[in-house]
């Protein structure tokens, strides 16, 4: 899936103008100073214009500016493959809280490292060797070289 | 200044150093947290060995973080982030001797300058910041918010795009006005607020990770040739572009000591206005900007150690913390039975003289020797093959968010960053303006709402007082001479 450029920043816009409308609903509840003067909810509120003029001109500017995009604009390439593989990183990389409990710091740190190591096409060996020497290496230096408990 | 010179004490800056560029290089660690970890330490030493060995570990531990920059794309510091695209690109496309190089020649250079003019007119600056009231810190903030929109070279509007999240970030948490939560969803954890050296692990380092996931690269051999040995590339190079570049350095490092003895971010604030500066000058042209990079480079650096000296201005003179580093030294002088003011100049001279001579060492030998060392580790590790260093990364940017407060719920905070990261690249959003809005918004959001509180929401309140004009029409020439310099690129 290829998309331009302009395209994907009015996207974008469309993202970051509702994403304000949701800051100012999420804020309606917050309450005021005394006297009524604006309390907790003002900055947010400030925010979230930002987001919704920064949002509109990003979608309006391709409109009026003079310069012709499409074919000559960048192309940017989308794989669902590709992304399929980032969600498996994040998962392998969020097993992490939970792991650590059961595994340990090495145990858990050298098992992700190898599955990442996996992820990116390292031979399965030398992924297993960088992940275990480094978290070694780490573990020795975070917690009897600089105090660190991990 | 005899215990100064004994053997403990010129040991004692020696390990300092090295202790500090360790805890430097190590993404997630910081200055502070050395600090932090050394004051049981201090509280055993004469405090004329003590402070000296701080200052030492805070100088080369600023310098240190630039390597996880070079190497990894995680900055140290979120001064670091104004120069991290610069410094990474710089390694890969010479060497990492001379990028460092620069970093470290041009933070000693900075470093020299700063402890000049705290030497010679600390009661002087610290009487103007007795001056600064919240309207005047409000407007800092707005300053350091301008000077990061035309920073990132690219489009002032998605920079302001991404500062606009950084401030968003900022505001999870407790308020500062009423300590109403907002933005938690329910988690105890989210009350305290995000840690920005977290948010920088995530946003630099892990969304690297899952950029060569998504790109599914087996990476390319990065070994640079060069024929320059390797102290040419780190000390001849960079001093040649210094003595080239005279007026870029002081001139970077007068911001830095001007905008760094603020209690606060001062030294953030003043490295981000440096490199501004500097691109602002270059017009935002993305071609000029890669071929002088290492100018960007030597701009925020000389910045950034210029201000660690003044940040100890206000400490010394006035008793208030410039930073979290000195926020711990001026512990350890109470544990000491030593008050900072203005009184310390004339009872502890031995004192004073002791630490101004640290400043002068740890610019001159300690800087150049450690920079040196860690910049050939850092040569070496660029060498390794990506996928191997990628894992390297993982286990760090795992480690570091975790060992920040001992956390895993910040694991996930960190990988969290590392995808809003990888969205907003694809955007073409940059990245350090998150950082530096989740840096400057507290100190926006508190000093806005003082000022409206006690002027009983008089807005003309905040154009009144003599500072704080000057401030805005600083940051109103930051904006005018930053559009102007773009369209004339632009039209040319």
């Amino acid at each position: 899936m290829k998309m331009t450029q302009t395209k994907i920043d009015q996207m974008s816009g469309i993202l970051f103008l509702l994403f304000g409308i949701i800051i100012w609903i999420y804020t309606r509840n917050f309450p005021d100073l005394e006297e009524g003067y604006p309390g907790p909810a003002l900055f947010p509120r400030l925010i979230g214009s930002g987001f919704i003029l920064g949002g509109i001109i990003l979608v309006i500017t391709p409109f009026i500016s003079s310069k012709v995009t499409d074919d000559s604009d960048e192309k940017s390439h989308f794989s669902l493959l590709n992304l399929g593989k980032l969600v498996i990183g994040l998962f392998i990389t969020g097993l992490y809280p939970f792991i650590q409990p059961y595994l340990g710091f090495i145990g858990s740190i050298s098992l992700i490292g190898f599955a990442i190591g996996f992820l990116l096409n390292v031979k399965p060996w030398l992924a297993a060797l960088v992940a275990l020497s480094c978290t070694l290496i780490v573990y020795f230096l975070f917690t009897y070289l600089l105090g660190v408990p991990l | 200044m005899t215990s100064f010179f004994s053997w403990e004490g010129l040991a004692a800056l020696m390990l300092g150093g090295l202790y500090g560029s360790l805890f430097g290089a190590i993404p997630g660690l910081t200055a502070t947290l050395a600090v932090a970890l050394f004051i049981p330490v201090a509280f055993f030493l004469d405090p004329v060995i003590a402070l000296p060995a701080i200052i030492a570990i805070s100088s080369v531990a600023i310098f240190a973080g630039d390597v996880g920059s070079a190497v990894a794309k995680i900055p140290g510091t979120p001064a670091s982030a104004a120069y991290l695209e610069e410094l990474y690109n710089l390694s890969r496309r010479k060497t990492p001797l001379y990028s460092l190089g620069i970093s470290a020649m041009g933070s000693a250079v900075g470093g020299m300058i700063g402890t000049i003019i705290l030497i010679i007119s600390a009661l002087g600056i610290a009487a103007v910041a007795r001056n600064f009231s919240s309207f005047e810190y409000f407007w800092v903030a707005i300053l350091g918010l301008s000077a990061g929109i035309f920073a990132s070279g690219g489009s002032p509007l998605k920079a302001f795009i991404s500062l606009m999240l950084g401030l968003l970030l900022s505001t999870v948490g407790v308020d500062p006005t009423l300590g109403f939560p907002r933005f938690h969803f329910g988690n105890a954890t989210l009350l305290g607020g995000l840690n920005y050296i977290v948010a920088m692990i995530g946003l630099f380092g892990f969304s690297e990770v899952l950029e060569n996931i998504y790109q599914n690269q087996k990476g390319s051999d990065t070994q640079t040739l060069t024929t320059e040995s390797s102290s040419q590339q780190f000390y001849t190079q960079p001093l040649l572009l210094i003595l080239k570049e005279k007026w870029l350095v002081l001139r970077s490092a007068l911001l830095g000591i001007l905008v760094g003895f603020l209690p606060g971010a001062g030294a953030d604030i003043g490295a981000w206005v440096a490199t501004s500066v500097q691109k602002i000058k270059q017009g935002g042209n993305t071609e000029k900007l890669e071929e002088h990079e290492d100018e960007v480079i030597l701009a925020g650096t000389s910045s950034n150690n210029a201000a660690v000296a003044s940040a100890w201005i206000p400490a010394l003179a006035l008793g208030l913390p410039g930073d979290t580093v000195t926020a711990i030294v001026l512990g350890v002088f109470l544990m000491k039975g030593i008050t900072p003011g203005p009184l310390l100049f004339d009872q502890q001279p031995e004192l004073l003289w002791a630490l101004y001579l640290t400043f002068f060492i740890s610019n001159l030998f300690l800087l150049p020797f450690y920079g040196y060392l860690t910049a050939r580790l850092a040569a070496k590790l660029i060498n390794i093959k990506l996928p191997l260093l990628l894992i390297v990364i993982t286990t760090l940017c795992i480690v570091g968010a975790y060992a920040i407060n001992n956390n895993l719920f910040d694991v996930w905070i960190m990988m969290g960053m590392g995808l809003l990261a990888f969205i907003l690249k694809r955007g073409g959003f940059p990245l350090p303006q998150v950082v530096l809005g989740m840096v400057l918004g507290p100190i926006m959001e508190q000093n806005f709402m003082v000022s409206m509180i006690k002027s009983r929401w008089d807005w003309a309140s905040f154009f009144e007082r003599p500072i704080a004009i000057a401030l805005m029409l600083i940051t109103l020439a930051i904006l005018f001479f930053g559009m102007y310099y773009r369209k004339k690129m632009k039209q040319s």
